[in-house]
C-alpha cells in the first residue's frame, strides 16, 4: 500500500474517521482493562500501522514486533540502573548491538558475503558458504534508527522510558513514517502523543495542502520522470539490466539530471505526504526537504537534503565521534565517517559508499577551505559548482557498478564512443521544473502577498479543482513504489 | 512519455504552491467552484492531448497499426476486413484465408481486427481508427456477432476491471451503448446490473477525468504492432471426445430472431456508417463453438435480423465434423489445426457467397499450375 494508490485513500478515510470519531475524553471499562477515548485513538493508530506495515508482507510484523520489543525493555531496564553501571552500558550495547544486527542480517548479510568472497577469491582462496536470499523487509532502515533514537534518548535522559509497549510501538511503528520516513526523534514524538489534539478547519488545511504538494511531486512528476531514467539505468529494484553502451553521451547526462528530479520530488513527495497524513491525526512531523537544489555550498545541500537522516547521523554518529572537538585531522576523520556510513545506509552495496566517501570528501574540502559557513563564493558560480558535484555523484548513486558510473562521468566529458540511443529532447526541462519549485517554494510567500486574490474562496476551490484536474492527467496508472523503500 | 508532461506537471507546481487554503466560506460555492475548476481542467487536457494526437494506446491500438502496415503494403488489391473479439483472434488466420482466396482467383487481402474481450462499440472506434490511418477503404467488412456480447453489453468488465484499455475504451459513446444495453436486461439479475452499471459509470468517470491520460500519453500510430490472428498450440481447458461430439452435433432449432434493442441498433448504425464511408458490403459471422445453442443464435439472426447482408453462421454440419478432433483451445476458441479447418471453410463459403465477386477490382483468372 502506497500513499499515491487508492486503496491507501480508503485506508485513510476509515482510520481517520475512526480516529476523530472517538472522543479524546471518553472513559471505557472492559473488565479490568481500562481506557480513555486518548488511549484508544493511540490504538487505533496502532492498529492502523500494524494493518499498513502487514499490506506488504504480515511476516515482517514479527521482526518489527522485536524491535519494539528489545527497545522497550532496554530503555526501561537502563532507566532503573545508574548512569555508567556496567549493567546499564550492557543493556544498552545489548539494545543498539540488536537493532544493528537485525540491519545487519537482513540489510547487509548478503553485500557482506558477498563482498567478503570477492576478497578472498582475489586472495586465492576459495570460499564456500551458502548463499542466503534475505528478503528485505521495507522501511527497516527508517524504524531501526528511530527504535535507536528511542533507546539513546531514554539513555541519555532527553526522555523519560515508557512503561506502556504500545505507546513505544506508535513511535517505532507510527503508519505515516513507517516506511520511508522522515525518521522522528522519540524526544520529539512521546510528548505529542499525551498532547490534546482538535480537529480543526486549519489542522485539516495545512495536513490536506502538505499531502496534495507531496502528491503533486509523487504522481505528478517523479513517476513520470521514471521513464526517462529507468531505459537507461536500468530497473532500480530489479538489477543487472542496464546496458549503457547503447546510449549516447547525452543520454547519459539527461538521463542523469532526471534521475536527480526523480528521487527528490519522488522522496520529497513521499515525505510531505507523510507530514500531511500526520498532521491530519495531530502530529507534527518536521520537514525533510527544504529545497536542496538551491543549495550554494554542500555543506548548504545536506541542510536541505534527507534533513531527518543527516541530523538523526550528526547527533547519534558523528557527534560521539567526537564531531569537530578534537582538532581538524579528527573531524575530518569524523566527517568521512559519518558520511560512509550514510551512503552504506542507503544500500547494501559499494556505489553507495562510494557515493557517501564523495559527499564526505566534498564535506571535508569545504571545510577546510570555508570552516563552517554556508554561503562562500559568488551565487551564481556556488550554485553550478555544488549542483554540479550533486549531479555527478548521483550517477554513483544509481548507476549499478562502477563501470557504469565511469560511464557516466566519462560522459559528462564528451569523449566517451557512445551509442546511438537518444532520449526525447524534454528531458532537458527537468532543470527548469527543479528551478520553478525552487522559486514558487521558496519566494512563494511573497508572491502571494503581492496577489491577495490568490486567496479569495473562489480563486482557491476553482485552483484545487484544475490541480485535481491536472493531477489525475498525470497520474500513472500503475503506481509506481517509491524510490526510498528499496532503503 | 510526452513533452505535455512537463507542461503539466509546471502548472501543477505553480497551484500546489500558490493556493492557499482561504477563511471560513460557503460550502455550496466551494463545491460548485470546485467542480468547475475540474471540469474546465478536464475539458483543457483533453482538448490538448487530442490535439497533440495522444491517447492512452492499447492493444488495440498495435492491432490496428498492424492492419494499416498489411493493408499499405499491397495497394492495388481489394481489402476484406474482420471485426471480432477473442472468438475470431484464435479462429481466424487472415493470412491463410487471403492465400486460400488467391488460390480460387480472387485477389482479397484478408485483415483481422480482431481482440479479446472485444464488444462492438470498442470495435467500432477501433474499426473507424483503421479507416482514418489507412488510406484504404474496405471492400467488404465482417462483423462478428456473438451471444456473449449481444446479451452481456459489459461482458468486457468479466475480463478485465479497471485497466488502462477499459478506461480508454468506456468514453461518451461507449459508456452509452453500454448503459443502454444494461438498462434493457443484459446482465443476470439486479444486482448484476446495478454492479455492471456501477463499473460502467466509474469506467466512464475515470475516462471523463483523463486518469493517467497524459502520463500514459502516446500516439496510437506510435504504439507498435500485434499481429490480430493468435494461433495457439495446446489446449488451455481440455475438451473431451464426447464434450466435443455432443456439442458440436447437437443443433437446436432455430428461427429468424433478432438481438436485443440496443445491439440492433448499434450494428444499424455501424453498417450505415461504413457504407457512407465507401464499405461496398458489410456482412456478419461467427466463428464455430462447441455450445451449439449459441451458434443457433447466430443462424436464426442471419435469416432475421441480418437476412439482408451476407451472413456467415458455423452450423454447417461438415464444417462442425472436422472440428470433432483435439483441435480445441477451450469450449470457445480453436487450436491451429481447428482454426485451418475453419479458415478454410470460411474462405470456400466466402467464394460460394459470391460476396467478393462485385468487387471493386475484378478477380484474377487463375494460372494453371499456381499454387
Amino acid at each position: 500500500m502506497i500513499f499515491t494508490e487508492p486503496v491507501f485513500l480508503i485506508f485513510f478515510a476509515l482510520t481517520f474517521g475512526a480516529y476523530w470519531f472517538v472522543r479524546a475524553d471518553w472513559k471505557f471499562a472492559l473488565g479490568p482493562l481500562r481506557l480513555s477515548g486518548y488511549e484508544l485513538r493511540l490504538s487505533i493508530l496502532l492498529l492502523a500501522s500494524a494493518v499498513f506495515y502487514g499490506w506488504w508482507d504480515w511476516r515482517f510484523l514479527g521482526l518489527i514486533g522485536l524491535v519494539i520489543f528489545i527497545s522497550w525493555l532496554a530503555a526501561l531496564r537502563t532507566a532503573r540502573l545508574k548512569p555508567a553501571t556496567p549493567g546499564r552500558r550492557a543493556w544498552l550495547i545489548f539494545a543498539i548491538g540488536a537493532n544493528l544486527a537485525v540491519l545487519a542480517t537482513f540489510k547487509y548479510f548478503g553485500f557482506f558475503a558477498t563482498s567478503a568472497a570477492a576478497t578472498m577469491t582475489a586472495m586465492g582462496l576459495t570460499p564456500s558458504w551458502p548463499v542466503l536470499n534475505i528478503l528485505l523487509p521495507v522501511g527497516i532502515s527508517f524504524y531501526i534508527f528511530q527504535a535507536m533514537s528511542y533507546i539513546v534518548d531514554t539513555a541519555r535522559g532527553d526522555l523519560a522510558p515508557e512503561k506502556r509497549i504500545r505507546r513505544v510501538a506508535l513511535y517505532i511503528a507510527f503508519f505515516p513514517q513507517l516506511v520511508a520516513g522522515p525518521i522522528v526523534r522519540a524526544a520529539s514524538f512521546f510528548p505529542q502523543m499525551v498532547r490534546a489534539k482538535r480537529l480543526s478547519g486549519a489542522l485539516v488545511a495545512s495536513g490536506a495542502r502538505a499531502f496534495i504538494i507531496g502528491f503533486a511531486y509523487k504522481a505528478g512528476i517523479a513517476d513520470n520522470l521514471a521513464p526517462l531514467v529507468d531505459p537507461v539505468f536500468g530497473n532500480a529494484l530489479a538489477p543487472g539490466d542496464a546496458d549503457l553502451s547503447a546510449w549516447a553521451n547525452s543520454a547519459l547526462i539527461g538521463a542523469t539530471l532526471a534521475f536527480g528530479a526523480q528521487i527528490y520530488f519522488d522522496f520529497a513527495g513521499y515525505s510531505l505526504m507523510a507530514i500531511g497524513v500526520a498532521r491530519l491525526f495531530g502530529y507534527h512531523i518536521p520537514k525533510n526537504f527544504d529545497y536542496p537544489y538551491a543549495a550554494l555550498s554542500i555543506a548548504d545541500f545536506w541542510r536541505r537534503w534527507h534533513i531527518s537522516l543527516s541530523s538523526w547521523l550528526r547527533d547519534y554518529l558523528y557527534i560521539p565521534l567526537g564531531g569537530n572537538r578534537g582538532g581538524e585531522i579528527k573531524t575530518y576523520r569524523n566527517l568521512m565517517t559519518t558520511m560512509v556510513l550514510g551512503g552504506l545506509w542507503h544500500g547494501a552495496a559499494w556505489t553507495f559508499v562510494a557515493w557517501g566517501a564523495l559527499h564526505g570528501a566534498a564535506l571535508v574540502v569545504h571545510r577546510a577551505l570555508f570552516g563552517s559557513s554556508l554561503r562562500t563564493i559568488g551565487s551564481v558560480f556556488a550554485l553550478i559548482l555544488t549542483q554540479g558535484f550533486v549531479l555527478l555523484t548521483w550517477a554513483a548513486f544509481r548507476a549499478e557498478s562502477f563501470s557504469d558510473m565511469a560511464s557516466v562521468w566519462y560522459a559528462f566529458t564528451g569523449l566517451r564512443d557512445g551509442g546511438a540511443q537518444m532520449l526525447p529532447w524534454f528531458v532537458w526541462l527537468v532543470p527548469g521544473l527543479l528551478a520553478l519549485d525552487a522559486v514558487l517554494g521558496l519566494k512563494g510567500r511573497k508572491l502571494l502577498e503581492g496577489l491577495p486574490m490568490l486567496r479569495q474562496p473562489i480563486v482557491y476551490w476553482s485552483g484545487l479543482g484544475a490541480l485535481a484536474g491536472v493531477l489525475l492527467a498525470l497520474y500513472p496508472l500503475e503506481a509506481a513504489p517509491f524510490v526510498y523503500f528499496q532503503f | 512519455m510526452n513533452s505535455l508532461v512537463f507542461l503539466l506537471a509546471g502548472l501543477g507546481l505553480l497551484f500546489a504552491h500558490l493556493l492557499r487554503a482561504p477563511g471560513r466560506g460557503r460550502r455550496d460555492v466551494a463545491l460548485l467552484c470546485f467542480a468547475l475548476g475540474l471540469f474546465t481542467s478536464a475539458v483543457g487536457v483533453k482538448a490538448l492531448v487530442g490535439a497533440a494526437g495522444l491517447g492512452r494506446t492499447t492493444d488495440f491500438d498495435r492491432v490496428v497499426n498492424h492492419a494499416v502496415a498489411v493493408a499499405e503494403a499491397e495497394t492495388d488489391v481489394p481489402l476484406i476486413v474482420f471485426s471480432g473479439a477473442s472468438y475470431s483472434r484464435n479462429a481466424l488466420d487472415d493470412e491463410r484465408l487471403t492465400a486460400a482466396l488467391r488460390e480460387a482467383g480472387h485477389p482479397h487481402k484478408v485483415i483481422s481486427l480482431s481482440l479479446e474481450a472485444a464488444a462492438l462499440p470498442e470495435r467500432e472506434t477501433h474499426l473507424k481508427a483503421f479507416l482514418d490511418q489507412s488510406d484504404r477503404v474496405p471492400d467488404v467488412v465482417f462483423i462478428e456477432v456473438a451471444a456473449a456480447f449481444d446479451y452481456r453489453p459489459a461482458q468486457f468488465f468479466n475480463n478485465s476491471k479497471f485497466s488502462t484499455r477499459g478506461i480508454e475504451q468506456y468514453d461518451l459513446r461507449t459508456s452509452a451503448w453500454t448503459g443502454l444495453g444494461l438498462l434493457q436486461g443484459g446482465c443476470e439479475g439486479g444486482a448484476d446490473c446495478l454492479k455492471n452499471l456501477g463499473l460502467t459509470g466509474a469506467h466512464f468517470g475515470l475516462n471523463a477525468l483523463n486518469i493517467g491520460l497524459v502520463s500514459q500519453g502516446e500516439a496510437p500510430e506510435e504504439a507498435g504492432t500485434l499481429a490480430s490472428y493468435d494461433p495457439q498450440t495446446e489446449p488451455r481447458i481440455p475438451t473431451t471426445e464426447d464434450e466435443r461430439t455432443g456439442g458440436l452435433r447437437s443443433g437446436p432449432d432455430f428461427r429468424p430472431s433478432h438481438g436485443p434493442l440496443w445491439i440492433t441498433s448499434l450494428r444499424a448504425q455501424l453498417e450505415s456508417d461504413l457504407k457512407a464511408r465507401g464499405v461496398r458490403q458489410v456482412g456478419y459471422y461467427f466463428p464455430p463453438v462447441l455450445d451449439g445453442q449459441k451458434r443457433a443464435y447466430v443462424d436464426g439472426l442471419c435469416i432475421g435480423e441480418l437476412s439482408h447482408a451476407p451472413c456467415i453462421a458455423p452450423t454447417d454440419p461438415l464444417l462442425l465434423a472436422g472440428l470433432e478432433g483435439d483441435v480445441w483451445f477451450d469450449p470457445h476458441h480453436l487450436l491451429v489445426p481447428g482454426a485451418n479447418v475453419y479458415t478454410d471453410w470460411l474462405a470456400d463459403r466466402l467464394i460460394s457467397s459470391r460476396v467478393l465477386e462485385t468487387s471493386a477490382v475484378a478477380a484474377i483468372p487463375v494460372e494453371e499450375g499456381a499454387p
